[in-house]
């Protein structure tokens, strides 16, 4: 799998996920519980992992099948 | 007078029977939602056509139980019901899909999830999620659920969907697992699942539990097929697991596995994952899926009745009132230790503060597919 032309880190994807949810962390750590328990990728607690190719592609993938990050890193609607 | 919610119950193993018993406890309420136990004795679709002559606007979704129950009596066998009225729910959908040859589980969710929508003339992903909550129901023998769930977070991300598997018999010596239901609008699936979304008119809290706490060991996840891990560690699964426990693996049984399962910590609280039986080759069969190269820790029990009731406090807390209601699903795996350890009228009276009905599921729904947990949907 390829990683996203247009995200390459997690962080950045925290980022743009955050942003798609106005700025509501609840819903983001929400959001969080599925990715870790569905992926096992964690956007709370990147580390080593914010370049991992094969995390990032995952993530990205999951979160457009939620219909987040539609635009790349414009997010929704953009 | 009448009212906005009931929690009934019959023991009667007599469909017939138990219908005449639950009608006049639902005699006073103009339901428009509601979910039923049965025992997978029992005839589920009669029972759900009967609550719909008694409840014509309900939306309504059964399940077969390893054992059904309300904050008032606890059988196998039975049957319970919970009924909400307009006073609780603004609007509610409900909906089956059917799964089996031929039939891809996501495609199948997709168009649930659609027939939702379209009923209630909404976007799912736009739903507030502060009012609007929904259930499901899998059958328990086909490992559907983690797609199922996979696929109701892509439907809706932001949505809680909280429910259990469909049990079968399991007060029985030896245990006899046959076939498990979900009913629907005249319908039974034993490969499918019921959906049930609300938009409450009240406010609500999601209660999760399971007596367990990390310990300080954990297992590095091998290779996988489905629910079957073949290695732990770099060794036989019951092998790897068995030497982490610190028992041998010809030990490991039902008790072993119950008191010892593995978890994902998500913020101080375990999602667990319960091995439930040893195969030919060492493997051991899981409850729920575990991921290749996960990193588990193992778990150990703690007081399961002590935990229920802070569970339940810290619900009531957050709510900021005690429940009108709830609906609780309760993991086999826990009717095990209750069983084991004697511990049926404290877990009744854990969960009599307030009305609840229920059931004994074979694994438990709330963002992904888990074990041996208690999943509650408490109503303002």
């Amino acid at each position: 799998m390829q990683p996203s032309r247009e995200v390459h880190r997690l962080s950045t994807i925290r980022s743009l996920l955050l942003s798609e949810l106005g700025g509501n962390e609840a819903r983001l750590n929400f959001i969080n519980t599925r990715l870790i328990l569905s992926i096992d990728v964690d956007l709370n607690t990147i580390g080593l992992e914010d370049r991992d190719p094969q995390k990032v592609a995952v993530t990205v993938e999951t979160l457009r099948k939620m219909g987040f990050l539609k635009h790349g890193e414009g997010g929704r609607g953009a | 007078m009448a009212r906005d919610v009931v929690c009934a119950h019959s023991g009667q193993v007599a469909t017939a029977d138990a219908l005449a018993e639950l009608r006049p406890q639902l005699s006073d309420i103009d339901a428009v939602a509601i979910v039923f136990f049965c025992s997978s004795d029992h005839d589920g679709i009669a029972i759900e056509r009967a609550l719909k002559s008694w409840a014509p606007k309900a939306e309504i979704i059964g399940c077969t139980t390893a054992g059904e129950f309300t904050h008032l009596a606890y059988t196998q066998g039975g049957v319970s019901v919970f009924a909400l009225s307009g006073a609780k729910v603004k609007r509610c959908a409900a909906t089956m899909a059917t799964y089996g040859a031929g039939v891809v589980v996501e495609t199948a969710v997709h168009e649930a999830a659609n027939a939702i929508a379209t009923k209630l003339q909404v976007d799912l992903r736009e739903l507030d999620p502060d009012h609007w909550v929904g259930v499901v129901m899998n059958d328990g023998l086909n490992n559907n659920e983690e797609e199922v769930n996979t696929v109701l977070g892509h439907v809706a991300p932001l949505l809680s969907f909280v429910g259990g598997s469909a049990g079968d018999n399991f007060g029985g010596k030896p245990i006899t697992i046959k076939e498990t239901k979900v009913f629907h609008d005249g319908r039974e699936a034993s490969n499918g699942s019921v959906f049930l979304l609300m938009e409450l008119a009240v406010p609500y809290v999601i209660l999760k539990t399971s007596s367990y706490a990390p310990t300080d060991k954990r297992m590095r996840i091998g290779r996988v097929t489905g629910r079957i891990v073949h290695e732990i560690d770099g060794k036989p699964a019951a092998v790897g697991y068995a030497e982490k426990v610190g028992v041998k693996p010809e030990e490991l049984n039902n008790m072993v596995f119950a008191a010892n399962p593995l978890g994902i910590m998500i913020n101080g609280e375990p999602w667990v994952r319960s091995a439930v039986a040893v195969m030919p080759n060492q493997e051991l069969m899981f409850g729920c899926r575990v991921r290749e190269g996960a990193d588990l820790q193992l778990l150990r029990s703690t007081d399961l009745i002590h935990d229920t009731n802070d569970a339940l406090l810290k619900s009531v807390r957050e709510l900021g009132k005690t429940p009108s209601c709830g609906l609780l699903f309760n993991c086999v795996h826990r009717l095990m230790t209750i069983h084991g350890l004697g511990l049926e009228g404290p877990f009744r009276e854990s969960i009599g503060a307030f009305p609840v009905a229920g059931f004994n599921s074979y694994g438990e729904n709330w963002l992904a597919f888990m074990n041996a947990t208690l999943i509650g949907l408490l109503i303002g």
